[in-house]
């Protein structure tokens, strides 16, 4: 019994030095309080990237930094980076979401998320040394559709974008241009039924107006002027997945798209590792 | 016996009067039968003019770019523009405007294109295996009614130094398997096609698209139609993708002169 029990807190202590130190913090931005979780892994070396990574519409951080199907935590020890999973704030709807706007949100919701996640890298880089040039940016669903606006309105602040069952919604199209190239990646299901592969050009669902998939995709990867394209099938574990490759831009951005064959409204962690293909692609995106 | 053959007798009076009386044979209707070129010369470069031989002179003009056209004989009666889209301006009803030209070529000329056809209410591009369309769409948006592209895509080199800047309305014709000009792009040469096509949908703010199988001719491979729809700019692109290894028209295939034309003329 007693050897059981050493070999339990044995095991406990090995777990306790492997992983890394989770925070709960705040930062005052735009007149608001806003709470977001840190993840910093072990052994973090100086100047290390930062990756950010967004809930969806509704959702939270905390649910995110408890979701075990998301390796992104496990991830950061391996490859090295800082987590942050920031809290959207309540939208006039109201429930929890990044300011992307969505109908309900124009004129009314009065946060500009953009700016508060730039602020926020901006200040964890100096409290945590952390890499300027090497912040990174994903999320899902909403925060799919920040990755999105942030492609559009900050290029420059993320080195990488992965955006998993995002959107581009015909008012960021009005209101914003690709002005500078960005790396940028997508994960889409084709049987999405909340953010439709082929878009709601009518607002028929009630998100507002997008662009179909593979048209938000396109319209990256002609901001980049991507030249040549690749496309091959990743081996099937559930869904088959199709990764289009698009690059040969001349500032060198890629543009990669994964359509996930039938897939649904989630991260696609059935068909494919998709939160290790994000920390490769924002690997592959790293400057020295 | 006699009646009989009086009734036999009026029946064949009355069919007689009936044929005579058929509308189409009074007003037949005028159907050109034969085409004229014209070969000629438009800003130092060799061209055909193919028009029907009733042309009225309120056609409208297809202008057609393309190399390797044996346009050298000069002669009219000698002339080989080597390829059948020009029996189509006669269903059509649209003067066709072949000008020998290849990819980097510049292409300003273009500007000054009305004057060689004062009467034309409107003008079309079409560039045949090169991406000239896209450098015009680039370089003179508001030249063209609308622009086709057929087994060609932009010129690595023109795309660096351009940019779309304003929306057209665009058709482009390719094979999936196209050995010249890949549909994947070849690198230093010529940009991938979906994503040549991409720009423009880029450019023209299409929201979504939508895509429909087109007839194969009998024995051929698919023909799949993609046309990118909802345009906020109100110019819509629409692919033809052919499943074949065809590099030149792709009328083996599909009805690709109806095809392209019925998008042209609807601009």
């Amino acid at each position: 019994m007693k050897k059981f029990i050493i070999l339990l807190a044995a095991l406990f202590v090995c777990h306790q030095a492997s992983a890394g130190s989770l925070k709960t913090e705040t930062f005052e931005d735009q007149g608001l309080t806003r709470s977001y979780y840190l993840y910093i892994p072990n052994d973090l070396p100086a100047g290390a990237p930062l990756v950010f990574i967004l809930h969806g519409y509704g959702g939270s951080a905390n649910a995110y930094v408890n979701n075990s199907s998301l390796t992104f935590k496990q991830l950061a020890e391996e490859y090295k980076v800082a987590l942050c999973y920031p809290q959207a704030t309540t939208d006039p709807r109201p429930n929890t979401g990044w300011n992307v706007y969505y109908p309900w949100q124009i004129d009314k919701m009065k946060v500009d998320d953009c700016e508060f996640i730039c602020n926020l890298a901006k200040h964890l880089h100096t409290k945590y040394n952390l890499s300027a040039k090497n912040t990174f940016l994903t999320g899902m669903s909403n925060g799919g559709e920040m990755c999105y606006l942030m492609a559009y309105r900050k290029p420059k602040e993320f080195a990488a974008i992965a955006s998993m069952a995002g959107l581009t919604l015909v008012e960021m199209a009005k209101r914003h241009n690709y002005e500078s190239p960005i790396a940028f990646m997508e994960v889409h299901g084709t049987g999405d039924m909340t953010s439709r592969w082929e878009g709601d050009p009518t607002n028929q669902y009630g998100w507002g107006a997008y662009l179909a998939v593979p048209v938000a995709v396109g319209a990256v990867a002609a901001g980049n002027k991507c030249m040549y394209q690749e496309t091959t099938e990743l081996p099937q574990i559930k869904n088959r997945v199709i990764f289009h490759r698009y690059y040969g831009s001349p500032s060198g951005k890629e543009v990669h798209f994964y359509e996930v064959r039938n897939g649904g409204h989630n991260w696609a962690t059935d068909s494919f590792d998709s939160c290790r293909v994000i920390m490769e692609f924002f690997k592959q995106n790293m400057t020295k | 016996m006699k009646k009989i053959f009086y009734i036999l007798s009026l029946c064949l009076l009355l069919s007689v009067a009936c044929e005579k009386s058929n509308p189409n044979d009074e007003n037949p209707v005028e159907v050109p039968t034969s085409l004229t070129y014209v070969a000629t010369t438009i800003a130092d470069h060799d061209a055909v003019i193919v028009r029907a031989s009733d042309f009225e002179s309120g056609a409208p003009v297809v202008v057609v770019l393309a190399e390797d056209l044996k346009l050298s004989t000069r002669s009219a009666e000698k002339v080989d523009i080597n390829f059948k889209a020009a029996e189509h301006c006669l269903i059509g009803g649209y003067v066709l405007c072949v000008i020998e030209a290849a990819s980097g070529d510049d292409i300003s000329f273009l500007s000054n294109l009305k004057s060689e056809f004062p009467y034309a209410p409107k003008f079309y591009l079409l560039s045949y295996r090169n991406g000239l369309a896209y450098t015009a769409a680039m370089q003179m948006p508001d030249a063209f009614a609308a622009y086709a592209c057929v087994s060609g895509a932009i010129d690595v080199e023109t795309y660096k130094a351009n940019s779309f800047t304003k929306p057209v309305s665009f058709v482009h014709v390719h094979a999936t398997e196209n050995p010249v000009c890949k549909w994947e792009g070849v690198e230093n040469k010529t940009v991938s096609v979906p994503l040549s096509v991409g720009a423009i949908v880029a450019i023209n703010e299409c929201l979504t698209f939508k895509t429909s199988e087109v007839l194969p001719r009998e024995g051929k491979g698919r023909v799949t139609c993609t046309r990118y729809t909802d345009a906020l700019s109100g110019c819509d692109v629409m692919l033809y993708s052919v499943e074949s290894a065809n590099s030149g028209w792709c009328d083996e295939e599909f009805e690709v002169y109806n095809q392209i034309w019925n998008f042209l003329k609807t601009h």
